[in-house]
């Protein structure tokens, strides 16, 4: 698995003329945000059972030690705590670590430690599948979306909505065991990073922002297009319809923050795409 | 014999890229309520769930065999438990179970644990013995016979989401496709 | 060690894919076709020609002065073979090389239909790269 604390290259180029630049990822210590490190959590998941309509989640496989130890309501708190007192000095040092930075550089580092405490025998351990199993379906499942719409434009809105629906719910599972991001800032680097690294396995090349509610991706080995050629002499190399799908998914993630967003995306050659979320107020 | 495919299996998924499962979860969960709105007859969906699975299973196929390196199984009961030990184990990482065997050894029923589709998933009780969630399995898996030339038949007959305390797929042995054999073999 | 061709049959016989490599001499298309049919009709009648019933798996490898010729043939019946030198010795590793390369480049290339000609530039580039490090 691509470590999510390895700090890709950023450009800080500007997106729409804005004078002054910013790294956006990585700089460990230049954010001033204190929303990552504080263990105050609002139950994300309260809408997660709206956003179910017959099928309704439960709750996680994965206990979520930050959630028992801080003083939250959430109802995950109710679940047993695994493990004993040399868990809960464990989780103190996790927590630690994390007021002591600020910074969403930091986050990452937090969710590998979560995962180090995942891989010791008390814990679930997350459950994982072949690739090529997800990605066999996932050709399918757009075949079936394409079929069963009217037209192109049709298909692409079910895409998306279904998209949604995913992002929306895998950011629930995903910050269970980090605080809410009320800034919009760290909601955004927390989808670079750990929901990237989580869908796709790595994390998010590029990032730039015009600090006006405008941010671009640029993902430049998009795992879903990996697999994707075609004839070389092929008039038509549309494939926008395998990447639809994550501009839902990022929807609905940045939704679950709390943000309204629009996301457009462009393929380039080589399996470049750049995703661009335009913050709605 | 099963022995021998448990290491296999394990050996084969520690060898192919993963990801996290929560994601295809999600993702399936997602599918199969779009599919409900779509088509309103619960036995509609369960239909198509089959035949998406079908279809993934003709293209599957080969990836098992190019990866896993498994030989031609000499016999039906051979098959199954290549099946339940190094197919399942090899894509949704979990393991599966052969059982109940009819006299004629061309039906069997497979015990599925753990299955990653229905991590988190509970079926309002309008469907419950009516939809086969999981559908899309028997699809794959008679997809993926039908290459290697044995039409077979696969139905849910327990589901733990309609209350059973098992996921039971019957799997049926209706022929073996002799004429679409390669040359070569057997 | 050089490879002079690839050639990739389906189930009935048909070819779906071929390309040459290095100096080898192009023809045209229908011979590739003709070439084709012709390896999976002798591949049927070498394995019926065995004296011990249903022991034969058909050809797999044939050496001349000038090319050896080495054929898989995969559980679902589709035939992979290639045209090298007399001396190459890897050829097994490479068919199941190509093999592999098949199942990720082409059948989860969602624009392939299934049995049908292989047009998928990231197969030929991919195929390209495992030649090369062979040679």
């Amino acid at each position: 698995m691509s470590d999510p604390l390895s700090n890709p290259t950023i450009n800080t180029t500007n997106v729409g003329g804005q004078t002054t630049t910013q790294n956006i990822i990585g700089g460990i210590g230049s954010g001033k945000s204190n929303s990552v490190g504080t263990p105050y959590t609002t139950p994300l998941q309260t809408s997660a059972h709206t956003a179910a309509n017959s099928l309704s989640a439960t709750n996680s496989p994965i206990p979520t030690h930050h959630m028992i130890n801080s003083n939250s309501s959430n109802n995950l708190s109710g679940m047993a705590t695994p493990g004993g007192p040399g868990l809960q000095q464990q989780q103190q040092q996790q927590q630690q670590s994390t007021i002591s930075s600020n910074n969403l550089g930091l986050l990452g580092q937090q969710s590998q430690q979560q995962q180090q405490t995942i891989l010791s025998p008390i814990t679930t351990q997350p459950k994982s599948i072949s690739a090529s199993c997800f990605e066999f379906f996932y050709i399918e499942m757009i075949d079936c979306i394409m079929k069963s719409s009217s037209d192109k434009q049709h298909a692409h809105k079910k895409l998306d909505k279904l998209g949604f629906k995913v992002g929306h719910r895998l950011v629930e599972r995903l910050s269970l065991d980090t605080a809410l991001f009320p800034e919009l800032l760290d909601s955004v680097k927390f989808i670079c990073k750990v929901f990237w690294a989580m869908v796709f396995k790595k994390t998010i090349d590029g990032l730039k922002t015009n600090h006006k509610g405008v941010f671009v991706l640029t993902d430049s080995k998009f795992q879903w297009l990996q697999h994707l050629s075609f004839d070389s002499s092929a008039s038509n190399k549309d494939c926008s319809e395998y990447v639809q799908f994550t501009a839902g998914l990022i929807k609905g993630a940045m939704s679950n923050f709390g943000f309204k967003c629009i996301v457009t995306f462009d393929i380039q050659q080589v399996s470049t795409c750049v995703f661009t979320i335009k913050i709605e107020s | 014999m099963s022995k021998k495919y448990d290491k296999l299996g394990n050996d084969v998924f520690n060898k192919v890229e993963k990801i996290n499962s929560e994601l295809f979860t999600l993702t399936y969960g997602a599918l199969v309520t779009q599919l409900i709105k779509d088509y309103e007859d619960i036995e509609q969906v369960n239909i198509k769930l089959e035949q998406m699975g079908y279809n993934i299973g003709i293209r599957l196929i080969e990836e098992f065999l190019a990866k896993s390196g498994i030989g031609r199984c000499s016999d039906f009961i051979e098959t199954a438990e290549v099946i339940a030990k190094v197919g399942f184990k090899m894509f949704l990482g979990i393991n599966a179970h052969v059982g109940d065997w009819d006299a004629d050894r061309k039906e069997f029923h497979l015990t599925i644990e753990d299955n990653p589709l229905i991590d988190f998933v509970e079926l309002p009780e309008q469907y419950k013995h009516k939809l086969y969630y999981s559908n899309i399995l028997c699809g794959v898996i008679r997809g993926a016979l039908e290459m290697v030339q044995m039409k077979v038949k696969c139905t849910f007959v327990k589901c733990t989401l309609s209350d059973d305390t098992t996921s039971e797929i019957k799997v049926v042995l209706e022929e073996v496709l002799s004429d679409m054999i390669p040359v070569g073999y057997d | 060690m050089t490879i002079n061709s690839i050639y990739i049959l389906n189930k009935a016989g048909t070819l779906i894919y071929q390309n040459d490599f290095g100096n080898t001499e192009k023809l045209s298309h229908n011979s590739y076709i003709r070439l084709g049919s012709t390896f999976h009709s002798l591949h049927a009648i070498a394995s019926n020609l065995s004296p011990v019933s249903g022991s034969s798996s058909g050809i797999e490898v044939i050496e001349t002065e000038a090319f050896k010729l080495q054929c898989f043939q995969t559980h679902t019946g589709i035939k992979f073979y290639v045209i090298a030198d007399p001396n190459h010795q890897q050829l097994e590793e490479l068919l199941h090389g190509v093999y592999e390369l098949y199942t990720d480049y082409v059948l989860k290339n969602p624009f392939y239909e299934i049995e049908m000609q292989i047009r998928c530039d990231l197969f030929d580039y991919k195929l390209l790269r495992l030649l090369g490090v062979r040679e």
